[in-house]
């Protein structure tokens, strides 16, 4: 197994979230998403909001991250993420609150010209995010 | 000698100005603390951020984007000095704006100007009637990350506009509540990292290209750096007021402990005084 593993960082404004060897990572690239195993040829990408993966040995860990950037190199992937939280770290009742909130933001954005549609789109599409990674656990 | 009712007077006036600096004492070590908090959260994302841009700059033509180009004729440079918007807070301000007085100093030949960034350097400097060219004050109170996204538009604009060469920014970096180091780091163009080894070229896949990552990602890096060295700068601020008005409480101590004294001497000496008079005078009446 040690012969697989690379080094991962996923580090957020907040905190350093994952700072690990692991096998593999799955990233949602902003051209769709990708994995990265050991020895990936260099790669600078910017990341959209979407799932992140990493699995180490049999633990897989999913972390829900809202855009950032993914900079590969063989030895060393490092991730800098807008947001990142674990499956874990989600609360199900704030995302949905959030997603019922977006949702109607957009609902209404006819009628009120205050609303910025493209921030309530993105917020919409970083709580469905959310809801998603928690469910799949 | 001065009067009982002086003295008493001094000793009132330096008791209330104690409770004013040990009051502007305890809110300053309040909010030195969530100060670091942030400080010490944001560093290592700002720090990988940089490193990671610096490591790609290396391995990738200067020229691909304006922001990453070189100057090497470096003639027009802008200086961002960052300040408190406070003052009594013991050396900081002055300590920054001399280290800011002697790179005038040093690059003389150079044109120079200046960005300042809180309000104690502008009015230092505009007293002086330097040129500067932008700035952003009085925001310190209500630090936000939006903050530096204005800073760094504004800086941004300059240097792509105004044909500068450089950026550099002097600014002070939070070590420990009394000690702040300070520090000149070269914000524009972005300086790739040093290799120890004979350069590589690894040709990097970008996603979606090359000049597209390049031209949201150096931004954001600017921002992240700027919020970084505004924390940096105000949890300094907070340090540096705190150890001085810890300093002045204790000199009010002092003060108030010799006033004190000359209180009591004088008193003493007009009991005393009283005494020989009252004594003299029934001396006198014996008679």
């Amino acid at each position: 197994m040690a012969e697989n593993t690379f080094h991962v960082e996923v580090i957020t404004p907040e905190k350093v979230l994952i700072s690990d060897e692991v096998n593999s990572v799955e990233v949602p690239g902003a051209h769709g998403e990708f994995q990265i195993l050991t020895g990936h040829t260099p790669f600078l990408t910017s990341l959209k909001i979407g799932l992140l993966t990493v699995t180490k040995g049999v633990e897989k860990i999913l972390i829900s991250i809202s855009g950032g950037y993914c900079e590969v190199m063989p030895e060393k992937t490092t991730i800098l993420a807008h947001t990142a939280e674990t499956a874990k770290q989600i609360d199900k009742a704030r995302a949905e609150a959030a997603r019922k909130r977006a949702q109607s933001r957009i609902d209404n954005a006819e009628k009120d010209s205050s609303i910025d549609i493209d921030r309530a789109q993105l917020a919409l599409l970083r709580a469905i995010n959310r809801i998603k990674t928690k469910n799949m656990k | 000698m001065a009067t009982i009712r002086e003295i008493k007077r001094r000793i009132t006036a330096v008791k209330s100005t104690q409770k004013i600096t040990r009051a502007m004492q305890m809110v300053a070590a309040a909010k030195l603390r969530r100060a670091q908090e942030n400080i010490i959260k944001a560093r290592p994302y700002a720090i990988t951020l940089d490193r990671t841009i610096a490591q790609v700059a290396m391995r990738t033509k200067r020229d691909v984007h304006p922001l990453l180009a070189d100057h090497p004729e470096n003639h027009k440079t802008l200086l961002v000095v960052v300040t408190a918007d406070s003052g009594l807070c013991g050396g900081f301000n002055t300590n920054i704006i001399r280290s800011a007085r002697s790179y005038l100093e040093e690059n003389r030949d150079k044109d120079i100007k200046l960005f300042c960034i809180g309000r104690k350097g502008r009015d230092f400097f505009r007293r002086l009637e330097l040129e500067i060219v932008g700035s952003k004050v009085l925001f310190f109170n209500h630090l936000k990350y939006a903050d530096a996204v204005e800073a760094v538009a504004q800086i941004k604009d300059l240097f792509l506009n105004d044909r500068y060469d450089r950026v550099d920014v002097l600014y002070n970096e939070f070590k420990s509540a009394i000690a702040q180091i300070l520090r000149t780091k070269q914000m524009l163009p972005l300086v790739p990292a040093e290799t120890e080894e004979a350069l590589t070229p690894i040709d990097y896949i970008y996603e979606p290209d090359e000049y597209t990552v390049f031209d949201t990602l150096i931004p954001y890096n600017l921002e992240i750096q700027m919020w970084r060295i505004l924390l940096e700068s105000h949890a300094s601020e907070m340090g540096a007021k705190m150890t001085a008005m810890d300093a002045a409480t204790e000199n009010a101590n002092d003060l108030l402990n010799i006033l004190t004294i000359s209180y009591n001497r004088a008193r003493q000496a007009l009991i005393t005084k009283e005494i020989s008079e009252i004594v003299g005078g029934a001396e006198g009446l014996k008679v």
